[in-house]
């Protein structure tokens, strides 16, 4: 355990000079728009913190830091597998951020209270902060896709190397299109039907489809982590 | 060696890499010791050293060091190594504070004040971004975090090439200075032989991934010597102890052990030699032998 958090400290501090400033600029530009604007700001701030994912292989890559894993007294198949922890967690803390920026900013509608005058404006702003379920919605789908790219992205990326990034991005897009084509034609052709998952009513039941999507998520991140360390963890470095 | 304890044992290592392949290296360094890892490129240096590290599996052989199997208590050793490569292996972007926050934790020995210290003595920026230090302050700077942690071994794997010679003679003393602890050692891998001259006490060459020679340095610039001449004063018993011997339109010259030179005329002369004599005539005797394979075929 206490190899891990050295290890997610490890990774913080080599992102951090990227990640630090565009995510406390990002915080505060989504604080402001989102109690004026929209709640469901803060979910850019969550996009912003990818900052503290992607440098850390473009530093590996300038730095020739894969060799670390071979000098740090800790197991190579560790330092893969707490990655991907890493990667949950920095999209994890800014989620409950943005969570939070949501409920302040519905209950304090400064949006509705200081553009009372009836234009589009204004009432593009009534709608986001009358919707509570596309804002909670958003929030949750959006750490779920960002979370579960990246991961899959940090555990390609680890399997197939960097020389392979664009390569697993063009297979990748082309499988996910293919899915997508395959899914809306058989629900147009009625063999299948889409999932109709209501939306919570309550403030708890949103805590619970969180408190699940958030643990599904992290298993994900896990499972992705775990393939990659067990591939990788027997290389030469 | 055998009656020293050794800091480093490697046992009959074997590895292959395609149509490349360690051959039974074996070798030891003795504590407050420094070894001169010498060999022309693609010798296997390198690759052994990885070994050491396991950051290469082995086919065969056994590692030892500190008396602990390298496999098996890889984490344990780490933890009491330092090793500099030829090039960073940190965050180039991360000045040394930052470096610092990131490896105090891996390591229970880490000094900060010794750390701090060491890059004061260096003359490095605390606050510089380390990918912007020359080449030789990043190497000193390797070694002010090898020695933060206490490390008992130092392993440098080609650390003065690139380097100009006042950079050079810098690295050379620190590590002079580190040698002072007798329970520490020091594998120096180079092709720069007079860095090992100046400060090694044993050398191990490595030709094409075997071990040419391995001791002391003293007893091996006393075993060979390069002898030059006229070829008509050669004869047949002594062409025979020749290496690398190299012929041209006004003579000769080649490497013999100086055993062989019991007989030798006075016509022809010899000088002792040094390492980068002994390295530069193997590797011809390697090239002849491979010429003469091939003819053979």
């Amino acid at each position: 355990m206490r190899n891990i958090v050295k290890l997610l400290r490890f990774d913080f501090i080599t992102a951090s000079p990227i990640g630090v400033p565009v995510a406390v600029t990002m915080a505060i530009v989504c604080t402001v728009l989102g109690l004026i604007f929209s709640p469901s700001m803060g979910a850019y701030a969550m996009v912003a913190c990818v900052t503290f994912i992607i440098p850390l292989r473009q530093f590996e890559d300038k730095g020739d830091t894969n060799r670390i894993c071979g000098v740090l007294p800790v197991k190579r198949g560790l330092i893969v597998r707490t990655r991907a922890l890493y990667i949950y967690l920095v999209l994890f803390i800014p989620q409950l951020y943005a969570v939070l920026l949501a409920f302040i900013s519905q209950r304090l509608s400064l949006g509705q209270a200081l553009m009372s005058y009836e234009n589009s404006v204004s009432f593009a702003i009534e709608e986001a902060f009358s919707s509570a379920s596309i804002t909670y919605g958003s929030i949750l789908v959006l750490f779920t896709v960002v979370c579960i790219a990246m991961s899959y992205m940090d555990m390609m990326l680890q399997i197939f190397g960097r020389e392979n990034q664009a390569k697993i991005i063009i297979v990748t897009a082309a499988a996910a299109t293919l899915f997508m084509v395959l899914r809306g034609s058989l629900i147009d052709n009625h063999v299948i039907e889409p999932a109709d998952i209501p939306d919570p009513q309550s403030a708890a039941e949103w805590w619970i489809r969180y408190a699940l999507v958030d643990a599904l998520v992290l298993v994900i991140c896990m499972v992705f982590g775990e393939i990659a360390a067990r591939l990788t963890a027997e290389r030469e470095i | 060696m055998a009656d020293m304890e050794n800091i480093l044992e490697i046992t009959d290592l074997c590895k292959t890499y395609g149509d490349f392949s360690l051959k039974n290296v074996s070798f030891s360094l003795p504590k407050g010791f420094i070894m001169g890892f010498v060999g022309e490129n693609g010798s296997g240096k390198t690759t052994t050293i990885r070994s050491i590290l396991d950051m290469a599996h082995i086919d065969s052989g056994k590692i030892t060091v500190f008396g602990m199997d390298s496999m098996k208590d890889s984490i344990a050793i780490k933890e009491r190594i330092g090793v500099v490569f030829d090039s960073l292996y940190l965050g180039q972007h991360l000045n040394a504070k930052q470096i610092e926050a990131q490896l105090k934790p891996f390591y229970k020995d880490w000094d900060s004040e010794a750390y701090l210290r060491r890059l004061d003595e260096f003359e490095l920026p605390v606050d510089k971004k380390i990918g912007d230090f020359s080449k030789g302050m990043k190497m000193k700077f390797m070694i002010a975090v090898a020695l933060s942690h206490k490390a008992e071994l130092i392993i440098l794997d080609e650390p003065t090439s690139g380097l100009d010679p006042v950079a050079r003679d810098e690295l050379l003393d620190i590590l002079g200075e580190f040698i002072e602890n007798e329970n520490c050692g020091v594998l120096f891998s180079t092709h720069i032989t007079t860095d090992v001259e100046r400060i090694a006490d044993y050398v191990t060459i490595l030709q094409d991934g075997a071990v040419w020679y391995t001791g002391a340095k003293d007893e091996l610039a006393e075993m060979y010597a390069v002898l030059k001449g006229d070829e008509k004063y050669l004869t047949d018993d002594i062409k025979s102890k020749l290496i690398g011997f190299h012929s041209y339109r006004n003579g000769f010259d080649a490497l013999i052990p100086v055993d062989g030179l019991v007989g030798v005329p006075d016509s022809l002369v010899y000088e002792r030699a040094s390492i980068d004599d002994i390295l530069v005539y193997i590797s011809k005797e390697h090239k002849y032998a491979k010429h003469r394979k091939a003819a053979e075929v």
